[in-house]
């Protein structure tokens, strides 16, 4: 069996818990989840905190757990400008050592197709060769038609649709059957939609993901091992999509 | 001609406002000249071949002043599509996605599109009633973007867009499908500036959804448009005769 890998993870979250939550959460319910390895992202960012701090944070778990944990960067564009974002996607990629790129519209209040915001880090993931993570579901900034957009202007760009949409499934569904360079999260969703997912993106851009800690990885994983598909779909849905989008080694 | 895209016949909610003679008499007060006219009843007691009956008869006791377009369950096929079309004397079917749920990946192809080509056929238009209803239907536009591609030539009408949260994804459908139009009742400055900046006055029907609205504001709110009195004269009836193949 492939190691489990989630890749929607969070440090410092104040979302329903009562103070922010730690890299012991992650950790904690990796491994009552049976998950071998997460992508984190630190979301100070979300709390009016300075971004950047919360990348240093990330860097730090990761230092301390290289076999467990991978990074995202988290960018907040509009907080100190789109150029000390790119600057920070830089040194997070090449000097920090992650993976990927994070955004959250509906806190940080910007439409998901920005030209201002969303499209120099479209153009800088991939610039980096890096998968860009954007937040959707949430109108009327993230709305996951608005991911098309992101998609038809850059086809060679690797997209995350964060959380299949949420209750914009159904949307977040048709941008995956038309763009292929758009893969699903399908952390914070249930399993109608995620059988939705199945027949628009296809086992090979479905990316399992928990959005741990505000939602327990076991959950989020029984969902995909109960799909009524071949044992080696569920597998590349669980661990074996993000290795290869990311280039992970492990 | 002033036409709106949008009354309701027999509203469940606005009985005593959603006659005939009270929507004629709004019409008369707010100058407009005709008006797309559905049967809202079946919104509740799904009797969807009744509602086009009575519809029928109402059309045809006022031809100069109404173009009725009939509801159906979606799922049953397009037997009332086509009796609608060529048995009724309507113009088409408007589509409501607040009844029933929204089928899901595959299924639109399955349940919409023999509706759309009936639709192409006769040289009218779908309109998709959109409600915002979260979390199932709100605001979705899947079934827009679905059914624009698939037919091109197809006049695709977003209808009753009253979430103004969902106005991006809104106008993001109608970039991506140059069929696709915006029908609006009043709404904020901020949604009508952005769509006239991004679809323009073409792209544009006025439909109140009298009696929920007063027709009267929506055509003054259009007179008001920052635009030229041909960019009105289009969004207040000349796009919607256009696509309804009313110039014929």
């Amino acid at each position: 069996m492939a190691p489990v890998i989630d890749h929607h993870t969070h440090l410092h979250l104040n979302y329903g818990h009562d103070a922010r939550t730690g890299t012991g959460d992650v950790l904690q319910a990796m491994e009552e989840a049976d998950v071998a390895h997460s992508i984190i992202i630190d979301v100070c960012g979300i709390y009016g905190e300075d971004y950047r701090e919360g990348n240093d944070h990330a860097a730090e778990a990761v230092r301390e757990h290289p076999d467990k944990l991978t990074g995202f960067a988290y960018l907040h564009p509009p907080y100190a400008g789109i150029e000390a974002c790119l600057a920070e996607a830089d040194r997070c990629i090449r000097k920090l050592g992650f993976r990927g790129l994070k955004i959250h519209p509906v806190t940080d209040y910007h439409p998901i197709n920005s030209p201002e915001f969303v499209y120099p880090l479209v153009e800088k993931a991939v610039a980096l060769d890096v998968p860009l993570f954007v937040h959707t579901g949430h109108p009327p900034m993230s709305g996951p038609i608005l991911m098309a957009d992101l998609a038809r202007r850059h086809p060679k760009a690797k997209l995350i649709l964060g959380h299949l949409g949420h209750a914009q499934f159904s949307d977040a569904c048709w941008v995956g059957k038309e763009y292929p360079n758009v893969y699903a999260d399908l952390s914070m969703n249930q399993f109608g939609a995620i059988k939705n997912a199945y027949r628009a993106f296809g086992p090979d851009r479905m990316l399992f993901g928990s959005d741990s800690p505000t939602s327990h990885p076991i959950g989020a994983k029984s969902f995909v091992e109960n799909l009524p598909i071949p044992s080696a779909e569920k597998e590349r849905i669980l661990g074996g999509n993000i290795v290869r989008l990311c280039g992970l080694d492990l | 001609m002033i036409i709106d895209t949008s009354i309701s016949y027999k509203h469940p909610h606005h009985p005593e406002t959603s006659t005939v003679d009270a929507l004629l008499r709004s019409l008369d007060a707010a100058g407009i000249d005709r008006a797309v006219i559905h049967h809202f009843g079946p919104i509740t007691d799904f009797r969807f071949a009744a509602a086009n009956d009575e519809l029928s008869r109402v059309v045809k006791a006022h031809p100069d002043r109404f173009i009725g377009v009939g509801t159906q369950n979606y799922y049953k096929g397009t037997d009332e599509t086509d009796r609608c079309l060529n048995d009724l004397g309507l113009h088409g079917v408007k589509l409501f996605s607040s009844w029933g749920l929204a089928p899901g990946t595959g299924l639109v192809e399955k349940f919409f599109f023999p509706i759309a080509e009936k639709l192409q056929a006769a040289g009218s238009a779908l309109m998709i009633e959109h409600e915002g209803h979260t979390p199932i239907i709100g605001g979705a536009v899947f079934w827009d973007n679905l059914i624009a591609r698939a037919f091109p030539d197809l006049p695709v009408v977003m209808c009753r867009c009253w979430t103004w949260a969902y106005w991006p994804d809104y106008l993001m459908t109608a970039e991506l499908n140059p069929n696709v139009l915006l029908e609006f009742t009043l709404a904020p400055t901020s949604c009508i500036d952005r769509a006239l900046r991004e679809l323009g006055p073409d792209r544009m029907v006025m439909g109140s959804w009298a009696p929920e609205m007063d027709p009267g504001a929506v055509v003054d709110a259009v007179n008001r448009f920052p635009i030229d009195d041909e960019g009105k004269r289009k969004i207040l009836g000349g796009n919607a005769a256009r696509i309804l193949g009313l110039e014929r």
